[in-house]
């Protein structure tokens, strides 16, 4: 599978052999577990039919990553209860037959840090942002991004470029036929630092030159000789196209050459899978993409690990993913407090804490970064972390899916009498009908209805808006899978893999004062849980739709309402329950109008402990 | 069977003891296999390449990028003291000369006639590698440096900055739980490794800079107070290490957390031998927990513990590092195969271990670090 393209990934999505359906065995190697899941046919469709995992061990004692991918295989065996492994027990039994085995193994990976790319341009906004983006597409983590046009000193430059050992090095800048001297600067800026990679470190740095194409015979001057230089179509060959497919098949071929080669028995997995490998985040990405073409509608997700937090919107057709380096519930835990500041947090607790008891645990998770709450107050506080690592993460992803800076932007006479803003965000919250939560914090919480509010309450999303969680971390699985058989990963995908926790109501509001009517909101449909409400600013309450329940949820606003289909306008959907049921959440849009209490910390605690209370978080607790 | 638990922090008594000290770009070796080291003895030598600056010299002098290579006075490679000649530019009939100097002692690295910039390079700088603990030299690593062979007691802490340091040991506390004061900094412990138990006041750090003290290693401080001192949060997530005043490990944590009995015995036991230590953390790529060693011949031994590979069994000592019964000791009575719902709700593998104090609780296994003896 070495050096194999992007573009060969993706050309074997097409239909499989209709003879006979085929079993599958996929895997993600995750950076502490390896996942594995056997999915085969069961009645009409493609089901999940066992279930497994192992320590992953590509680090010493074992240095050696098939040994976890067996070791979770061999769960998955149990639970089949037949055989999966071959005789020998160094690879899988081929092909499937009664007796057990698989047709085919596929695999995804993040184990070893994933691929660490650093990304520049000449400008922030143009072509060092569309180098990011193409980073950021192809499932690498970019840790840091260096522009021409920026303040840093050119010995800084040389300084974060030696510091930051990556994997790799996007280089974009220009549009071809323009200036040459700036991309040039940016390449001697490389000579210059002569940086070596993270892993291979005898080896040369991959560089992966994607600017203007005049400058490409004096970059290969100046880098040919000391660097793994590739030089690929402009990523911006005009102001107003983005070209970003050349630059993420490179970095595929990168991850692959240069990242996956040197990790311990990566050479030994490749041969083992019947496809390409595909680095963890860029097979999230594609299962995201699948579920996007299952029914209309903007979709969310947003993957919170200890590290890191990636979140990916599919938006009226346009993909986009963001990493947000370190924003995390562990690891990175110190770093989002640092970001929004303890009082923040502090502001989602219903309970006081003795002084800097907050700040001693926020760091004791960082640094003993496996433990989990063991005490409802610990989880409470982690809960909070994550409320604000996902606005944080928002906030970073609505800059990431920016579209093209510093063009003209022509609007048609029909969206100026549709009244649509041009310079709405990206991501808009009013268009997204889907919110998908991935991540420990979100996964392991003792009710979905907490993952639920966390989200609700990080990403405020307006309008009716599902919530459903990916609870058995299917989402990298499939993604990998809907590479090879997109029909059986979109069936496994709609069967086994999100978990619906309900509904969120929330109207846009801007200047209305609490108490003050915003909507009649009614389920009917619903026998026993047919249900209505007149929603007030300020409340959050939910109502019952238990899960599996469907219901019409119909939502009638005052006249200076919005539900996303203009002020006053009815919007009526139908909706399926979960455990949190419909929320209805009258707390405003887009700045929620309880913000304000933050300046009394007890009023404020007040209101979050009868929030808590009204849906039933944490029960049983008094603060 | 891996049976995952947490952190693993370890401590041992005494145990035969290997480091590798590297430098981080290829130089000299300065020591031989089998000569005896101190902690200040400097095994290998080399330099570090100056700071790259840029010039742009078309700006300076208003000419063209492509005219500079000819407007340089100086070529490739040529060594420069602050203030020499670099580049002249003749100007239209003698008028609009300019000429452009080296800000600094330097050399030149390369001319563009394309973005008309002149990279400059500063002298390289010596760098020096100490052996760091007290041992004798098993191995060169040729051009790199020196493998150690050394045997004494070692300590893992949960958090450390403030890098390298060696001295002797005195302790500054008389209990585990008790907290080092500001008094308890004086003029006698210029140089020293001090220990302290359940925190360490402001006024402590600060005369601990002020006496010139080695390093302090307590078992816990405030959040607040760490952060006062170091004028910065703590941010171990960016990869970089933390700067401080003084090496400073906490073995236990944030809070008022008292040292681990253990440790504190190892510690007291050794009072007055000469320790080194290291204050760093790195907890992503590649973990780097911050310890403490106290070289010694082995006689006498007094505690061993080690936390193993983090394997938990039945019968198994293990302590709580989290919650409030953080420190608590006792053994693993049951390890239930199926996840059990622990306090908060939480469904995950647990371990039910019996307290020393008799009480018996449920607890997530990765909140208990694995310990030898009771």
């Amino acid at each position: 599978m070495k050096g194999t393209r992007w573009q060969e990934v993706v050309s074997q999505t097409r239909p499989v052999e209709t003879d006979r359906r085929l079993v599958y065995l996929l895997t993600d190697c995750g950076s502490t577990t390896t996942k594995a899941v056997l999915v085969a046919p069961l009645g009409d469709s493609y089901r999940v039919v066992a279930r497994g995992e192992a320590p992953t061990t590509v680090e010493a004692p074992h240095a050696d990553v098939i040994q976890g991918v067996l070791a979770a295989a061999g769960g998955v065996a149990e639970q089949y209860g037949r055989e999966l492994l071959a005789a020998d027990g160094t690879g899988f039994r081929k092909p499937a037959t009664q007796h057990g085995g698989c047709d085919k193994y596929l695999s995804a990976s993040s184990a070893g840090g994933g691929l660490q790319m650093l990304v520049m341009g000449v400008v922030r906004s143009l072509t060092a942002a569309s180098a990011e983006r193409a980073a950021l597409g192809a499932g690498a983590i970019v840790t840091g991004v260096i522009a021409a046009n920026e303040e840093r000193l050119w010995a800084e430059q040389v300084a974060t470029l030696k510091r930051l050992r990556p994997d790799a090095i996007l280089l974009g800048g220009g549009v071809d036929g323009g200036s040459t001297e700036q991309v040039i600067r940016l390449a001697e800026l490389i000579a210059a630092a002569s940086p070596r990679p993270r892993l291979d470190r005898s080896g040369k740095l991959p560089v992966i030159f994607a600017g203007n194409c005049d400058a490409r015979s004096t970059v290969t001057e100046l880098l040919a000789e000391s660097t793994e230089l590739t030089i690929i179509d402009n990523i911006r060959p005009v102001l107003e196209v983005e070209n970003l497919e050349p630059a993420r098949q490179a970095i595929y071929s990168v991850f692959m050459d240069h990242v996956m080669a040197c990790a311990p028995g990566y050479r030994g997995l490749l041969e083992l899978c019947d496809a390409p490998l595909l680095p963890t985040p860029a097979a999230v990405g594609e299962s995201i993409r699948q579920l996007a073409t299952t029914r209309p509608g903007d979709v969310l997700a947003v993957d919170i690990g200890g590290a890191t937090t990636d979140v990916f919107s599919v938006c009226q057709g346009r993909f986009v993913r963001s990493v947000s380096a370190n924003i995390g519930m562990s690891y990175s835990v110190a770093h989002v407090c640092q970001e929004v500041g303890l009082d923040a947090v502090a502001h989602w607790l219903p309970m006081a804490l003795p002084t800097g008891e907050l700040h001693n645990r926020i760091l004791n998770k960082m640094i003993r970064p496996t433990t989990i709450p063991d005490s409802v107050t610990g989880l409470i506080i982690e809960h909070a972390v994550a409320r604000e690592a996902l606005r944080l993460a928002l906030a970073q992803h609505q800059q990431t899916a920016a579209g093209l800076q510093g063009i003209q932007i022509s609007r048609q006479v029909a969206e100026v009498f549709q009244n649509v803003n041009p310079d709405r965000e990206p991501v808009d919250m009013n268009r997204v009908e889907r919110i998908i939560g991935s991540g420990g914090i979100l996964v392991n919480a003792p009710r979905p209805r907490q993952a639920a509010q966390i989200l609700i309450d990080g990403l405020l999303p307006s309008g009716i808006t599902e919530i459903a969680l990916d609870a058995k971390y299917l989402l990298p699985h499939l993604g990998v899978l809907a590479t090879t058989d997109p029909t059986a990963a979109r069936q496994v995908l709609a069967n086994d893999c999100l978990l619906i926790v309900g509904v969120c109501v929330a109207p846009r509001a801007d200047s209305v004062h609490p108490g003050q009517f915003l909507a009649h909101c009614s389920l009917t449909g619903a026998c026993a849980y047919n249900r209505e409400h007149d929603l007030l600013a300020g409340e959050l309450i939910s109502l019952e739709l238990p899960p599996g329940t469907e219901a019409i949820l119909r939502v009638e606003p005052s006249v200076q309402v919005d539900m996303g289909v203009g002020a006053g306008r009815k919007l009526e959907r139908a909706v399926e329950g979960g455990d949190c049921g419909v929320v209805l959440d009258g707390r405003g849009r887009p700045q929620p109008i309880w913000s304000g209490s933050a300046d009394d910390p007890e009023v404020n605690r007040q209101i979050v402990n009868r929030w808590y209370r009204g849906l039933d978080l944490y029960p049983g607790e008094t603060w | 069977m891996i049976v995952g638990c947490g952190t693993g922090l370890r401590k041992t008594g005494w145990q035969p003891l290997q480091r590798e000290r590297l430098l981080a770009t290829p130089g000299e070796v300065l020591v031989q296999v089998g000569q005896q080291v101190e902690p200040d003895t400097i095994v290998a030598r080399s330099t570090q390449s100056g700071v790259v600056i840029v010039v742009n010299v078309a700006h300076e002098l208003g000419i063209d990028p492509q005219e500079v290579p000819s407007a340089m006075v100086v070529p490739e490679g040529r060594q420069l003291e602050a203030g020499n000649m670099l580049a002249r530019s003749h100007g239209l009939f003698g008028l609009g000369r300019g000429e452009c100097h080296a800000p600094m002692t330097c050399r030149v690295v390369s001319v563009s006639a394309v973005t008309g910039q002149v990279l400059l390079q500063e002298p390289p700088t010596a760098l020096e590698l100490p052996a760091f603990l007290a041992g004798k030299v098993a191995e060169i690593v040729p051009q790199r440096g020196v493998v150690i062979d050394s045997a004494g007691s070692w300590i893992q802490a949960a958090y450390g900055c403030g890098g390298e340091s060696w001295g002797e040991l005195r302790l500054g506390v008389a209990r585990p739980a008790e907290v080092l004061t500001g008094d308890a900094i004086t003029a006698a412990c210029a140089g020293k490794i001090v220990v302290g138990g359940a925190g360490v006041e402001l006024t402590a750090l600060r005369a601990a800079v002020s006496h010139g003290v080695a390093a302090l290693v307590v078992g816990g401080m405030e959040a607040q107070s760490l952060h006062e001192f170091l004028g910065s949060d703590v941010e171990l997530g960016s990869g970089r290490p933390e700067e401080s005043p003084l090496p400073l490990l906490l073995t236990e944590g944030f809070g008022a957390l008292a040292m681990d009995g253990t440790t504190f015995e190892i510690l007291r036991s050794r009072q007055g031998d000469r320790a080194s230590v290291l204050g760093l953390t790195q907890i992503r790529a590649g973990v780097v927990r911050p310890e403490i060693i106290i070289p010694w011949a082995g006689k006498g031994l007094t505690t061993s513990e080690d936390a193993g590979l983090g394997e938990l069994s039945p019968g198994r000592p293990v302590r709580l590092v989290h919650g409030v019964d953080f420190g608590a000791r006792g053994v693993v009575a049951e390890l239930p195969s199926s996840r059990r719902t622990v306090s908060g709700g939480i469904r995950t593998l647990v371990a039910v271990v019996e307290l020393t104090d008799g009480r018996r609780l449920t607890v997530p296994r990765v909140n208990l670090e694995p310990v030898r003896g009771g």
